[in-house]
């Protein structure tokens, strides 16, 4: 049965409660979806609106502040000048001088006419009268006519001159009311300076549009074809206040950017942000552009330290970064902790193994001490830089077995008894001063490692080296470090046999109070001894020592090369409970290197006591190993310069001159035993630009033995050891200075510089006025045992040989410049000279005649081969 | 019209008008045993050697007869709020005479002008290792030589001369000038601190700092004695 549908025709039925109803429906729709694309899901614009108001308030601040230190009663005599010198322009002197002025030069104009009229008459005239000449009969009419225009245009001419001048002295008269107004204008505009550009920044910030803000760099990123790919970044339509001063201290995401002067190198208005910040550049949502809160996001935004990884991008072959310290620090601790011993890093392969050959350890030491060290280092020496790779008694006990077989099969022979006699006060004295301390902690002496802020030592502690070592052994070590181990790092200080003997003598009363127990060691067995080998191999032990056997071992564990880029779905987390991320996986691994292991899966890499500073350190180095690289114009070139740069630092890295030195604005960690910085040892960044290349060269290969007349520093007590560098090594060294002071090699002949035979005297009289010698040492060198005279200061006589002729000059402008606390003055603060008599009292030219008195000093033989 | 002359001259009439201003007085006491003095041997330079009669002693603890120690400088630590002090238009004098500095310890404002002058026939030269302003090192070769120097961030620092390494001084920086340092008397004044509660601290280059609490009422001053010992 159907129910009976309505009388009424479909023609007559009404619908527009239907259409009405669902026609509102689309129009609130289309309202919503208007409202939801302009406003909910533009909420930069809300922050743009903030920072607006923000910034307005901030400028205006300062526009106040400006106003409340402006010279109030200057503005108003200023302003009351111009207003006078504007007035004075509608005076009648005035007035009368500018109609002066423009009739003159209407009748100027008149009179110019007139006299081209003339002119052209008497051209006229002149051609006719030459033309009759020509034709043999002179036209005395034409003469006559000449004549008169010529006299009419000398009137005229006359005419002009006294116009003229008289043009020129009204233009005068206006000139100067002109330039009064004009003076006026420009020193109120200089008053009012800070004001107007604070009042035209609040203008600005008040008016500033609401708009995306985008950088776009076309060329920056490559897509899989190696096409340039567009790369945008649109940060800083949040980030609005990046660059400017007063939003130092407000809330993100207004603050400024806490390191303009990098961003001065690297300008965001053209690199935008995420080159070095990484995070979703097209975003403009703060969770998605940062890629917070999803593991999926390919570009998370890089977060504290971590953004220093983003420098390898285009600097990957430098070591050190002066606008980096963090990004220098974490690569220095990856060399000093030998990394690449087992894993390929890029850059890092060529440097030599951290740790000390073992080919004679037998000779060192007792197989108990190895066999202990072996199970567990820190047991032994906390800071030590040998990770624990956790070895069973019977691993360790294999282990020692193979390094006491092929150590104890070595020739090395030691005197026996050399050592005797030595006073252990005077060696305490001596390992205290003359630098031992620098690089080796003992007992409570620890200054220097906790300066250095390194969770590990850079030579072994000697707190309990009495009981690791003979005496025998001490006093050969400390003679000759060499000739145990000719490829250690460990200098020789040049004691002499006395000093060495006390040294011995002192080191060999430092035990180890522990007293540990023997343990029975079965170290002759074949089978163990092999056993032991494979271990060794197994555990890749050759990548930090020399083991006899094992030269050529490969690296054990994987290539770093894209570890940057590694999944966390590649990633096994084993066990533990923590978060999937790179980050909390990486950060676990380097705390215990064994945390992910399991009951199946065995774990080798040793582990590290690493600090949770450098954990993170380590953390941003493996976060910046990528292989994602810009087009070859955002990269630094590493062109030859840099080359011998990079290659010097990593000698100066090897033999640590850091440690006392103060070297591309890192180390001089020594300054934590010395007090007064004049007894410390020199800052060396600038060495290549001061002294001469045959004189470092000399240096390096045999540094100055103290109190011999060749020490340089005679004041201080700590000692630059002989290195025993090799000439590839100074070579190496020497272009790096170079370098560092945008100097080449060139080979210069230094004995050709001649003072100046008019500034020498000069010279000579201000060093006396000066009083130099007071301090400056400056005869012949005192023969051995004779008393100085002073101290204080380097002997002069060796300035010609060792210092570069330009460098004396810009020292004695300013020594604190390139020694900062150096114990020399500047006798020309501010550039001035105190003696305005000599030389006119050109500070510049006084310092010069200074140098070239300098360099004449202590040459005798010298001057009297070039006078004869 | 300037609108921080105007804060400043409101902020006077405030100081004058509600609380009234006392001095902090007091003295520095001396106990136990002081180092022997030790004499300072000038010989390496014999123009220095010249202008003394009497032999030379260091300045580094002087107990006055009246059991006091000198040269310990007292001043405000905590108490002055955001009060901002314009520096005196005076300046102060520091003179190398006879090889020494004198005074030995030297209080200045921020701003204030320093005179450093070379009272002697032979070469000094100032080097300061200050650590919150800029150090600086200057020779004055030539006597009667002066170099005038302004502070701009408030600490105490060391003097020391190169040449003559006996030579050293002291000079506390201040950004208010409610400073003074022990004279012969051990005795001190800070004048007219405006009622308040203040932290009052003791410098000495040996025996280093003390604090004492003091209430300055709005009538009168305020007592703050200060005591070292020796070991
Ligand atoms: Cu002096």
């Amino acid at each position: 049965m159907f129910t009976k549908r309505s009388p009424r025709p479909i023609e007559e039925r009404n619908y527009s409660v239907y259409y009405i109803v669902f026609a509102g429906f689309l129009f609130l729709g289309t309202m919503w979806a208007v409202v939801d694309e302009v406003v909910t899901r533009r909420p930069w614009k809300d922050v743009q609106k903030d920072y607006q108001v923000l910034a307005t308030r901030k400028m205006s601040e300062q526009y106040d502040q400006a106003v409340a230190e402006l010279d109030s009663s200057a503005l108003v005599e200023l302003s009351a000048r111009l207003a006078a010198s504007q007035d004075s322009m509608s005076s009648p002197v005035y007035a009368a001088a500018l109609a002066g002025y423009d009739g003159v030069r209407e009748s100027l104009a008149k009179e110019n006419r007139r006299y081209q009229f003339a002119k052209s008459r008497g051209d006229e005239a002149y051609y006719f009268y030459k033309k009759s000449l020509h034709e043999g009969e002179e036209n005395p009419k034409e003469k006559e006519r000449l004549a008169g225009d010529e006299s009419e245009m000398a009137s005229h001419q006359a005419a002009i001159s006294t116009l003229e001048k008289e043009r020129d002295s009204l233009l005068a008269v206006l000139n100067r009311y002109r330039a009064e107004v004009r003076k006026n204008q420009s020193a109120l505009t200089d008053l009012r300076k800070k004001t107007d550009k604070w009042d035209a920044k609040v203008k600005k910030a008040e008016g500033a549009p609401i708009e995306i803000k985008q950088v776009m760099l076309v060329d920056y990123d490559k897509n899989p074809f190696n096409d340039a790919k567009a790369r945008i970044d649109r940060c800083q339509t949040c980030h609005q206040g990046w660059n400017e001063d007063v939003m130092e201290d407000v809330p993100q995401p207004y603050r400024r950017h806490p390191l303009p002067a990098l961003l001065a190198l690297h300008k965001p208005e053209i690199m935008g942000c995420t080159t070095c910040h990484r995070g979703q550049g097209t975003a403009l949502t703060a969770a998605t552009a940062h890629g917070e809160g999803d593991p999926f996001w390919e570009n998370p935004l890089l977060k504290g330290i971590d953004v220093w990884a983003s420098c390898t991008t285009c600097h990957e072959n430098q070591s050190h970064l002066d606008g980096a310290p963090v990004y220098s620090s974490a690569r220095r601790t990856i060399i000093e902790s030998g990394c690449f011993g087992c894993h390929e890093i890029k850059g890092y392969t060529d440097l030599q193994r951290i740790g000390p050959e073992l080919g004679k350890i037998a000779h060192k030491t007792d197989p108990q001490w190895i066999f202990r060290w072996v199970r567990n280092p820190k047991e032994y020496n906390p800071h030590t830089r040998m990770p624990n790779f956790r070895f069973s008694d019977d691993q360790a006990e294999a282990i020692t077995a193979y390094l006491v077989d092929v150590s104890s099969r070595a020739p090395f022979t030691i005197a026996h008894g050399a050592y005797a006699g030595g006073n252990a006060a005077k060696g305490k004295e001596l390992v205290e001063s003359v630098g031992c301390l620098a690089c080796h902690s003992i007992g409570e002496q620890t200054k220097v490692r906790e300066l250095r802020g390194s969770s590990y030592d850079m030579a072994p502690e000697l707190t309990r080296v009495g009981s690791k070592v003979t005496p025998d052994w001490i006093y050969d070590w400390v003679r000759n470090p060499r000739h145990y181990n000719p490829t250690t790092k460990m200098p020789n200080l040049r004691l002499t046999d006395g000093e060495a003997r006390d040294v011995t003598s002192y080191l060999s009363t430092l035990k180890d109070g522990r007293a540990p127990g023997e343990k029975i060691l079965d170290l002759g067995t074949a089978a163990t001894i092999k056993r032991g080998e494979g271990l060794i191999r197994e555990y890749g032990c050759s990548g930090c020592h020399l083991i006899p056997g094992m030269e050529k071992e490969s690296r054990v564990s994987v290539s770093l090369s894209n570890f940057g880029r590694k999944r966390v779905e590649e990633m096994d987390f084993g066990d533990t409970k923590i978060p999937h991320t790179w980050q909390e996986w990486v950060s676990a691994k380097l705390k215990n290197s064994r945390a992910f292991q399991t009951d199946r899966i065995v774990q080798k890499m040793p582990v590290f006591s690493f600090s949770d500073d450098e954990i993170a350190r380590v953390r941003l180095f493996l976060l910046s190993q990528t292989k994602d690289q810009p087009d070859a114009r955002y990269i630094q070139a590493f062109d030859a310069k840099q080359q011998q740069i990079e290659t010097g630092r990593k000698i100066a890295y090897q033999y640590n001159c850091q440690q006392c030195h103060q070297l591309e604005n890192e180390g001089r960690f020594i300054s934590a035993i010395i007090d007064d910085p004049a007894f410390l040892p020199p800052i060396i960044t600038g060495e290549g630009k001061k002294v001469q290349e045959p004189w470092l060269h000399d240096f390096l290969k045999n540094p100055s033995v103290a109190g011999s007349p060749n020490t340089i520093r005679p004041w201080l007590k700590t000692r630059m050891p002989t290195f025993s560098l090799t000439d590839a090594e100074i070579s190496a060294l020497t272009k790096y200075f170079l370098g560092l002071s945008n100097q080449e090699l060139e080979l210069r002949d230094y004995r050709a510089f001649q003072p100046d035979p008019v500034l020498l005297p000069v010279g000579k009289s201000i060093f006396t006025d000066f009083q130099c010698i007071k301090c400056h040492p400056s005869g012949p060198p005192p023969r051995p045992g004779e008393a100085t005279t002073s101290d204080l200061a380097p002997n002069l006589t060796k300035a010609r040989d060792r210092l570069k002729p330009e460098w004396i000059v810009e020292w004695l402008a300013d020594p604190n410049k390139l020694q900062e606390g150096t114990r020399m003055p500047t006798f020309f603060p501010d550039g001035q000279s105190p003696l305005p008599d000599v030389l006119g009292g050109d500070a510049r030219r006084q310092i010069t005649a200074i140098r070239d008195y300098v360099v004449s000093i202590g040459q005798p033989a010298r001057s009297q081969v070039s006078t004869r | 019209m300037n609108c921080r002359s105007v804060a400043v001259a409101a902020l006077l009439i405030a100081c004058a008008g509600v609380a009234t201003a006392g001095d902090v007085t007091g003295k520095v006491s001396f106990s136990g045993n002081a180092p022997k003095p030790a004499r300072i041997m000038m010989n390496a330079d014999p123009v220095c050697v010249k202008q003394h009669k009497t032999p030379v002693v260091g300045e580094e603890v002087v107990v006055n007869p009246n059991g006091t120690l000198k040269n310990v400088l007292i001043y405000v630590k905590e108490g002055l709020g955001s009060r901002k002090f314009d520096p005196p238009a005076a300046k102060l004098e520091f003179e190398q005479k006879g090889c020494q500095y004198t005074p030995h310890v030297l209080g200045i404002q921020v701003g204030q002008e320093l005179e450093i002058v070379n009272g002697d026939p032979t070469l000094h030269n100032v080097h300061s290792l200050s650590k919150e302003n800029a150090q600086f090192n200057v020779a004055q070769p030539k006597q009667g030589m002066k170099l005038t120097k302004k502070f701009d961030k408030p600490e105490v620092f060391k003097v020391k001369c190169e040449v003559h390494t006996w030579m050293s001084a002291y000079i506390g920086v201040f950004s208010h000038p409610y400073f003074a340092v022990t004279a012969d008397d051990g005795s001190f004044r800070l004048k007219n601190l405006p009622a308040g509660d203040y932290t009052i601290e003791a410098w000495h280059e040996k025996y280093g700092t003390q604090t004492m609490k003091v209430k300055v009422a709005a009538s009168g001053g305020a007592t703050a004695d200060f005591k070292y010992e020796g070991k």
